[in-house]
């Protein structure tokens, strides 16, 4: 059972998986990032590559979290945080449209320049947000169907 | 598994919608939804909790038996 802000047993379940899934990630990044090091590909500096990875992890649970319906639990605050998640993806959209504009190179010698290292985490974060907007509106939808 | 259309129309019968029935038993609308599908099996509280809600028994709503098995149990 589950009070207003707990997830219920079926959710609780279904939270495993996704940080199951959302470990399996990490090691697989993680590898991936070592393996390249070690063959002296350098895609970003250190920094920002571990920042991309957490990322990119967070990215991965959160978006699996989000479609299975287990990211909120019962609060409601739902439409906050999607709301949150928006204004933050419109204005990394809107900077990286303005770094564009002005012709600043992101990718320069098969690595992201200082400039360019914050165009993954925008497009992840991006990713997050367009996510949790399209899961509340499949959500009306899916609610509006099931009261008729 | 079979749908259960036993809950389904026990919920009919009562009038609630899958979201009434879900906060009565505190669970999610798409919980109710998967049981009522088959496609989700609950623990014997989340049965039992359903038949309180509903005034039935666990019989009622969840034996999936022939009625012969179910008055031998």
């Amino acid at each position: 059972m589950k009070t207003s802000k707990q997830l219920d047993e079926r959710q609780v379940l279904i939270r495993g998986k996704v940080l199951w899934h959302g470990l399996i990630a990490a090691t697989v990044l993680l590898l991936g990032n070592a393996f390249l090091q070690s063959i002296g590909v350098v895609w970003a500096s250190g920094f920002a590559q571990n920042i991309t990875i957490l990322l990119a992890i967070v990215t991965v649970v959160s978006v699996e979290m989000i479609f299975r319906d287990v990211y909120f639990g019962n609060t409601g605050s739902n439409i906050a945080i999607t709301v949150i998640f928006d204004l933050m993806a419109i204005s990394s959209a809107i900077l990286t449209i303005r770094h564009i504009a002005s012709g600043t190179l992101f990718f320069k010698n098969g690595a992201f320049t200082p400039e360019g290292e914050s165009l993954p985490q925008f497009i992840l974060l991006l990713i997050i947000a367009v996510s949790m907007t399209a899961k509340e509106l499949l959500k009306r939808r899916e609610n509006e169907a099931c009261d008729e | 598994m079979a749908k259960n259309l036993k809950l389904k129309s026990a919920r009919a019968a009562k009038d609630m919608s899958q979201k009434q029935l879900a906060n009565e038993v505190g669970v999610a609308r798409q919980t109710i939804n998967l049981i009522e599908l088959g496609d989700y099996n609950p623990s014997i509280r989340l049965c039992s909790a359903i038949c309180r809600v509903l005034g039935k028994t666990l019989n009622d709503l969840f034996w999936e038996g022939d009625d012969e098995n179910k008055q031998t149990t």
